[in-house]
């Protein structure tokens, strides 16, 4: 266990904590996703571990050292961890060159070449922040980081500030950088599919708990409770036996005769294919099809056993 | 249990105990002069509402009322021009527009009531020339309203820069909208860009008063009676200490209303510039607006700063043999040495309490942070007059007979200007995202490091703006220098008052000038500087 | 960290710049008086005797403010005033101590000297009435009090009441007719000013000229002041009154003046080199240099004054005993306010 967190507790007001005793460890080398909604305490929780806000109860331990616990509290200008931050705050007064070296100690100054060809930044050394593109200023901000050789880095929300079209690319650049320097990473979104194409692990964070902790497939498969499947993709209500039953859009097959009936609402084109809303019952369903449907229209749908998924009824409620 | 607690776990415990120390320090005569109150036996209360306290009021907020007026008159449309239209020499008129803030208030009263006296150079050209006509021109110019138009005169560029700011951010998106709503020019002004600008304007306007306030040598040569003359009357003249506490009080008191108001005014506002307010294009005017601009520009500039430094200069032409050179460089280089020193001083402690600010979350030191920075609300003269008290009434202090020291008079200065200091800073320092701070401490950087390598190095633009105003302000001081200066210690301030008030206008030019002069360059390099910001960002 | 031990190093340095004088070959003056005829005589007296002059100013009040507050401690010497009324209250303060030197004694006019030893005049001067000399007759002026009198409703300028020079006036009043007296002459002058009191003296000569009014109080010198300026426009303006002595009849009072002088500190640091000093002030070339570039009357009764100044005649002056010109100021204020005398 490269990073450890034991019983973390954080609150601003003691009858609302933010993290209610999170546990949860990360192997060398992984990455993290940590998921969950705006304004939820993602940010507070990456301030937490870098040592930028105090905890209140709880350990922290990473690469055999304890940053955090009860006796002990480790300045953050002491761990050894890197940190990005949203607005890729680079200083506006110094170069690209001297961003990434500043206040390097001179052990790392070798590692400057590789970064710099790294995160394909060597041509424009001599740049100042307002010169270079959000993305420039992203692998600027973790070349930084990196630079220093840190057991842990941790990125907030790196790709939501950017447009979709160079999302993927971006992503995928980042990916690599992060693997090659086989750095442990942490990293804070409230996108899904950052998480799904680039994590190892994917931990979902709500109401103060930790609510799964798992990699994607087993997370988007078996997801631990509704809230975890319904932030993974959107999922059916289906009742048998009056027991609340879910399935996946995508494993609903549209058939010439079944049982389950639907009745169309809407058909929505996606390119590849149509998203089409109907109504079960009473229920909103989700489903896919290769061709459109008219409003009112009905269609029949079958699928797998093996593919609902099951909660208990009063998940929905708690969520 | 759980407050001991807190207390151990406060963050950067060290700076927050020495700024509030320093703090204290800072506040000493103010306290003083408070605590001095309630010694006081009720005669003297009762001799000073009955006599005195109606007809200080009176004039003090009817002078008030004057110089605001005029000041929003000369600052505002010209700021709104400036702002939004494209005519030549605009660069030239923003600039220009600024410069009376070099003259000080009691120069640009003096000279006008002697340009304007019966034995001054219009009324002798009139009389001479046109002597029928120069009967109009023979009045007594030595009234509160004629000093509230001067003083309005002298004052007009905080208003001047407040509107210029905010009619910039505002920017064109409102124009344009409003254009699209069918808005006329003039209904688009009042109705949108006034309200929008406000709380801007109002900060502008919140200096004027301050220094309205302040104001001693051009209000006692007008004639009217304010609060800080009576002080020093009740003080000085009637050797009644009791009155002059008494008013002092009164006037902080006074004064913390208005800034309570400011304050108000400020919170709501917090929503006026959009994140988008880029500064677009400027409209080109009409061939008959051109003539409107050129005039409503030039004028504040003419009579704010053309007329009273020709005047200056000409007197000083004409006196030139008589100049005590030895004497003028001297002064220069006591004013000049005062001010930097003072100035470096109220930097150095400004940056160390806006830091602390940002860094500690503790409520405390943003209220200490504010606190320090009523010294330039609170006129000279009660200044003087706490730091008198302070120093001579404490046995402990009063042993070192420290009034008359360099060392008193820099601490009254820098007292009372240390906000003059800390608002440009702050403003650049809002500026920063927090992210900053936390960067650079992931980085492994310490608090006073982050000081010096990071905040310093940024912020240089606002440093050099804060050291500018700062000096400049310094430059003119008069009050508390009058009070508190030390053995054989003038500065080009007293001088030119102390010749003014005898009269001896022509002697007391080349002092007014050198402090014109030196001031006038420095805000030219302000202002360029400013501008090239702007244009950069 | 460097730089701030810089700028520290800095501050000090410069401080000591206005560090007060050691006790070496000068003389510490708290003077009111700061006109350049002042420096030219310190001048004079530093070449002739290698004694440095150092002087402080401010207004008096301020300087016997400081005076008290120094103490013991106090480095003053000498306490130059333009007002008899001042010298008092600092005497009265213990402020000073008794000057004993039979050269000044032989120097000075003996109606002008404090009773008591405790302060010296350098000059002195009247306050008289100008008058038009388009409007107004000289047969018509008589009295300070004849100017409370109906003929002259809003016709009469004189400067504020916050200005010592008024309030040694109304001082000598009350010293010479008592107190409900005063406030009667007070109140009625009120009434015939022609305007609300504002600037200075020569502001009201200045206003007779503009036919803003037709007499003024004022300061004799400043008329000499007027008639020798560089400015034409004051030239006429001095030329268009005319000089008048108030309350030269028989049984009156003389003509109220005020002396320029000085006093001994108590706590003298120099105080052999002060007494030099204020034997040279008084000396005759030192009081012709006086009358000749102030327009002053010299206290050195050996010395004429000055050809303009000779043309306006001699006169009686009133010779209270100048210290009464103190004893009664806070009263006059009082009487000045109740009076609504600005």
């Amino acid at each position: 266990m490269h990073l450890k967190v034991t019983n973390l507790v954080k609150f601003y007001n003691k009858k609302d904590p933010l993290i209610e005793s999170l546990n949860f460890s990360v192997e060398k080398g992984e990455i993290v996703s940590f998921l969950g909604e705006s304004g939820v305490g993602k940010t507070t929780f990456l301030k937490c571990i870098s040592g930028l806000e105090n905890i209140n109860s709880g350990s922290i331990v990473l690469n055999n050292k304890t940053l955090n616990d009860k006796d002990l509290f480790v300045r953050p200008q002491d761990r050894k961890i890197g940190f990005v931050f949203q607005d890729y705050p680079l200083f506006p007064h110094l170069n690209l060159r001297d961003n990434i070296i500043f206040n390097l100690e001179k052990k790392y100054i070798k590692n400057l070449e590789y970064m710099l060809s790294l995160t394909n930044l060597s041509s424009l050394v001599d740049r100042f922040p307002h010169e270079l593109s959000g993305g420039e200023q992203q692998r600027a901000c973790i070349a930084r980081a990196l630079i220093r050789e840190p057991d842990l880095l941790l990125l907030d929300e790196p790709f939501s500030n950017l447009d979709v079209a160079i999302k993927h690319s971006i992503r995928d650049e980042i990916y690599q950088i992060i693997k090659t320097t086989k750095t442990t990473t942490i990293l804070v979104t409230h996108d899904i599919n950052d998480s799904l194409n680039i994590a190892d692990k994917i931990l979902v964070f709500k109401a103060g708990k930790l609510q799964q902790y798992s990699d994607p497939v087993e997370m988007y498969c078996k997801p631990a409770n509704c809230y975890c499947a319904r932030i993974l993709g959107s999922i059916n209500k289906y009742e048998k036996d009056g027991e609340p039953y879910y399935i996946r859009p995508e494993k609903i097959n549209i058939v010439e005769e079944s049982d389950i009936k639907l009745v169309v609402e809407k058909s929505l084109f996606q390119g590849k294919e149509y998203n089409v809303t109907a109504k079960y019952g009473q229920e909103n369903w989700n489903l896919f099809s290769y061709t459109p449907f008219k409003k009112d229209e009905v269609i029949c749908v079958s699928f797998e056993k093996e593919d609902l998924i099951y909660f208990p009824p009063n998940c929905l409620n708690y969520f | 249990m759980e407050i001991i607690k807190k207390i151990v776990q406060i963050e950067h415990k060290r700076w927050i105990i020495g700024s509030s120390l320093i703090a204290l320090f800072l506040l000493l005569p103010i306290i003083f002069l408070f605590s001095n109150i309630f010694e006081i036996e009720q005669s003297s209360f009762v001799y000073l509402w009955k006599n005195l306290l109606l007809d200080y009021s009176f004039n003090t907020f009817y002078l008030i009322a004057i110089t605001s007026l005029f000041a929003l008159l000369f600052g505002i449309f010209p700021a709104w021009y400036v702002s939004n239209y494209k005519f030549k020499f605009r660069v030239f008129f923003d600039i220009a527009l600024f410069l009376p803030l070099a003259i000080p208030t009691y120069i640009m009263a003096f000279t006008y009531s002697d340009l304007l006296s019966y034995t001054g150079p219009l009324q002798s050209y009139l009389r001479n020339n046109y002597p029928d006509f120069s009967n109009i021109f023979n009045n007594d110019y030595l009234q509160i309203e004629i000093l509230g138009i001067l003083l309005g005169l002298a004052l007009y560029p905080y208003v001047y820069t407040a509107s210029r700011v905010s009619f910039s951010l505002i920017g064109s998106t409102y124009i344009n909208m409003s254009k699209n709503l069918g808005l006329s020019s003039t209904k688009l002004f009042f109705k949108v860009i006034i309200p929008l600008s406000k709380p801007a304007i109002f900060s502008g306007l919140f200096l004027v008063i301050m220094e309205v306030l302040n104001e001693y040598g051009a209000v006692k040569y007008f004639g009217v009676n304010t609060y800080t003359t009576g002080i020093f009357r009740a003080w000085f003249s009637m050797g009644n200490e009791n009155t002059a506490i008494q008013l002092a009080c009164l006037l902080i008191f006074l004064v913390f209303i208005i800034l309570f108001i400011e304050k108000l005014s400020h919170k709501k506002s917090k929503f006026y510039y959009s994140a988008n307010s880029k500064i677009e294009k400027l409209s080109t005017p009409t061939s008959n607006k051109y003539l409107y601009i050129y005039s409503l520009c030039s004028l504040p500039f003419i009579l704010g700063f053309l007329i009273p430094f020709f005047y200056i200069l000409n007197n000083s032409i004409l006196n030139f043999k008589n100049i005590d050179f030895s004497r003028l460089f001297e002064l220069s280089l006591n004013s000049i040495q005062v001010s930097t020193i003072s100035t470096v001083l109220i930097i150095i402690i400004a940056l160390l309490f806006l830091y602390v600010e940002k860094i500690s979350k503790l409520k405390l030191s943003t209220f200490i942070s504010q606190v320090t920075s009523l010294g330039y609300v609170i006129p000279g003269a009660v200044i003087g007059l706490g730091v008198i008290l302070l120093f001579t009434k404490i046995p402990m202090l009063s042993s070192y007979s420290l009034v008359g020291s360099f060392y008193v008079l820099i601490y009254a200065y820098v007292f009372r200007f240390l906000a003059v200091g800390k608002s440009p800073i702050k403003s650049s320092l809002e500026k920063q995202p927090e992210s900053f701070d936390d960067t650079a401490k992931t980085l492994g950087l310490g608090p006073f490091k982050i000081l010096q390598k990071i905040h310093f190095p940024i912020n240089r633009l606002a440093l050099i703006t804060a050291f500018i105003v700062t000096f400049v302000d310094l430059l003119k001081e008069l009050p508390i220098t009058l009070i508190l200066r030390p053995f054989n210690f003038d500065t080009l301030a007293t001088q030119t008052y102390e010749f003014a008030i005898e009269e001896m206008m022509v002697e007391s030019s080349s002092y007014s000038l050198a402090i014109i002069l030196i001031g006038s360059v420095m805000l030219v390099f302000l202002k360029y500087i400013i501008n090239k910001q702007i244009n950069a960002s | 960290m460097k730089r701030i031990v810089v700028f520290i190093s800095m501050i000090l340095v410069l401080s000591s710049c206005g560090e007060a004088p050691k006790k070496s070959n000068e003389i510490n003056l708290y003077s009111q008086r700061h006109y350049k005829v002042d420096e030219q005589q310190y001048k004079v007296f530093e070449k002739e005797t290698g004694i440095k002059v150092n002087v402080v100013k401010a207004n008096a009040d301020e300087l016997i403010e400081r005076l008290k507050n120094e103490g013991e401690n106090s480095p003053a010497d000498l306490f130059i005033t333009v007002d008899a009324g001042k010298l008092q209250k600092a005497k009265d303060l213990e402020l000073l101590q008794k000057i004993s030197s039979p050269i000044i004694n032989q120097n000075v006019d003996v109606d002008l000297k404090d009773v008591n030893g405790y302060w010296i005049p350098i000059t002195y001067r009247a306050r008289i009435v100008v008058y038009s000399k388009d409007r107004v007759d000289i047969s018509e002026l008589s009295t300070y009090d004849n100017l409370t009198d109906e003929k002259w409703r809003n016709k009469v300028l004189v400067r504020s009441s916050s200005n010592a020079y008024n309030q040694a006036l109304l001082s000598s009043i009350i010293a010479n007719t008592g107190e409900e007296s005063a406030t009667k002459w007070a109140s009625k002058l009120v009434k015939n000013f022609a305007r609300d009191p504002k600037g200075n003296d020569r502001d009201q000569v200045k206003a007779i000229t503009a036919g803003q009014g037709d007499l003024a109080i004022v300061n004799s010198y400043y008329i000499g002041l007027l008639l020798s300026s560089e400015n034409e426009e004051e030239i006429k303006a001095g030329n268009s009154v005319g000089v008048f002595f108030p309350n030269q009849g028989e049984d009156e009072s003389g003509s109220h003046i005020n002396v320029s002088g000085i006093g001994l500190a108590k706590n003298a640091p120099n105080k052999e080199n002060a007494i030099k000093l204020m034997e040279f002030l008084t000396s005759e070339s030192a009081q012709k240099t006086y009358t000749d570039t102030s327009y002053e009357y010299p206290a050195n009764p050996n010395v004429e004054p000055n050809e303009i100044v000779k043309k306006w005649g001699s006169f009686k002056k009133d010779i209270l005993d100048l210290n009464k010109l103190g004893v009664f100021r806070n009263k006059a204020i009082e009487i000045f306010d109740k009076s609504d005398w600005k």
